[in-house]
């Protein structure tokens, strides 16, 4: 290092008091909300995951892998079951304020992978449900036996975690613009190919859930969404109570919404549009979507709300609005009465 | 307990006042620390140390925001420890790339016969960036404050870090600008 830059970075140290205490990644300092839906833990499962604070520790390239490879002899195995990895619905398990995140090179998009709490049992697991090593991204490995990227599995010296895909990460026009002024892209130079313009929900069904048609959903149960939690809203979500799809007209109709539906990316909260709503009429008209498929893994985070005529998902991840003819059906379906 | 409280406790030569200090600002500094020299363990022994640094510091001197008067101690012994253990061979990691990235704004790296006056460049540094957004000066800070990495700041901003990584860019660029201007020439 050259001594101006040393200098530099020691004036850095130097800046005013209130510049840096302002900066301070601690709660109260601002930033956004993140929400993480964890899958099993019980039916109040919004646990507010970060307020500010939210950090995120991407795992560097650095962190090599065991010499051995668990899966060179793994030859044919029995499908992992999610359900043995993740918490058991009676399991407290110690949950991070940490939302953390991972961009992978998925199907010729960059996808956002996050950090899942693995059960205890789930977590001594891990190392032997490696399956398939992830194209292009090292040290990352599908669950042995699955085909799919729901869920993949991170391999480092210290540790084996699992992690959920989220979404597809959709750029703006001035996220493009930056990013195509962008010259080293460093470890991430597999981005400069990859698509970031709004995608089909039907293609993150197929190319990371394995889902090629309504054929591959067994049911879908339909919740209200916890938004107002007051006595008012707890007895509007009770009279809503939980709907579940399971019959074939149902799931087909439902699937041939969903697959059209075109994700603008995250942070489009505005879009979504509760701001001004009140949120007992959020409640009445939303409804939560948890997908069973037919090999007993769920897609849980999308939702669909009415005062918007979107299905949105955590994160403030929104979808077009559905055309009239689209947000009909998919009221009728969901039980969402205007 | 208040700042103010703990820092009276520290001109009593209260040994109470180290026990508040670490007690409210420990994890803080132990974050700041890690961020620099990567290792748990490496980091405890330099908040111990900025805790003695602390004691030894007050009084006589009477610091208003304790917080950033302990983390900056904090981050000067990392970045020292740091240093010896770049020269032994044992460095690189966050700071290695926070000070590359830095290298961008000094405009002539070879020549170190202009001496510039640190506590001035701090001054500059922070009138650059007031003229920031709120959003992109804590990004700035974050990076090059406290040293989380870029994938760590764009976790906390729920943004890409390839975004992250341009965003930086820029204002780095717009720093060195904003030197020049003020004619401190790096």
């Amino acid at each position: 290092m050259s001594r101006k830059t040393e200098l530099l970075l020691r004036a850095v140290g130097g800046i005013d008091e209130d510049l840096i205490l302002a900066a301070a990644p601690r709660p109260e300092a601002g930033g956004r909300i993140v929400w993480w839906k964890k899958g099993v833990l019980a039916a109040c499962l919004c646990l507010l995951v970060g307020l500010g604070a939210v950090g995120v520790y991407l795992l560097r390239p650095s962190q090599t892998p065991p010499a051995s490879d668990p899966t060179a002899e793994q030859g044919e195995r029995a499908a992992v079951d999610i359900a043995d990895l993740l918490p058991q619905p009676d399991e407290e398990v110690y949950t991070e304020t940490v939302l953390y995140v991972q961009t992978l090179p998925v199907a010729g998009r960059a996808a956002e992978y996050h950090k899942v709490t693995a059960g205890g049992r789930g977590s001594d697991l891990l190392p032997e449900s490696l399956g398939e090593p992830l194209e292009g991204a090292e040290n990352w490995y599908r669950l042995a036996g699955h085909d799919e990227l729901q869920y993949l599995i991170l391999r480092t010296e210290d540790e084996y975690s699992l992690w959920e895909f989220a979404c597809f990460v959709v750029w703006d026009e001035e996220q493009a613009s930056e990013a195509a002024q962008a010259e080293d892209w460093g470890e991430y130079a597999w981005m400069k190919e990859a698509d970031f313009g709004p995608y089909c929900y039907a293609d993150a069904l197929e190319a990371v859930y394995g889902v090629t048609g309504a054929q591959d959903i067994v049911s879908v149960t339909v919740t209200p969404d916890p938004m107002d939690n007051t006595d008012a809203g707890k007895a509007l979500q009770r009279k809503i109570g939980t709907k579940t799809l399971d019959g074939e007209e149902d799931i087909a109709a439902l699937y041939n919404v969903i697959s059209g539906i075109i994700c603008l990316g995250g942070d489009h909260w505005e879009l979504i549009g509760f701001n001004d709503t009140n949120l007992l009429e959020g409640v009445r008209l939303t409804r939560n979507l948890s997908i069973e498929l037919s090999d007993g893994r769920k897609i849980g985070g999308l939702k669909y709300t009415a005062v918007s005529d979107r299905f949105y998902e955590y994160g403030g991840i929104a979808y077009e609005v559905l055309d009239a003819a689209s947000a009909a059906a998919a009221e009728q379906i969901l039980g969402i009465e205007r | 307990m208040e700042d103010g409280k703990i820092v009276e406790l520290y001109w009593q030569r209260s040994q109470d006042a180290i026990a508040a200090t670490q007690c409210k600002y420990g994890r803080l500094c132990h974050r700041i620390a890690r961020n620099i020299l990567h290792s748990d363990q490496e980091a405890e022994e330099c908040v111990n140390d900025a805790l003695m640094r602390v004691w030894n510091a007050i009084p006589p001197q009477k610091p208003q925001k304790l917080a950033a008067f302990i983390g900056a101690v904090t981050r000067n012994l990392a970045l020292d420890k740091y240093r010896e253990a770049a020269r032994q061979k044992r460095g690189g990691g966050a700071v290695a790339c926070a000070l590359s990235e830095l290298d961008e704004c000094v405009a002539s790296p070879e020549n170190v016969e202009q001496v510039v006056d640190e506590k001035m460049l701090s001054e500059s540094i922070s009138r650059f960036l007031r003229t920031l957004p709120e959003q992109k000066r804590n990004m700035f800070i974050r990076r090059y404050w406290y040293l989380y990495s870029v994938e760590e700041i764009a976790g906390q901003y729920g943004m890409s870090a390839n975004r992250v990584s341009v965003m930086l860019f820029r204002m780095r660029k717009a720093l060195k600008a904003h030197l020049e201007k003020e004619d401190i020439a790096l």
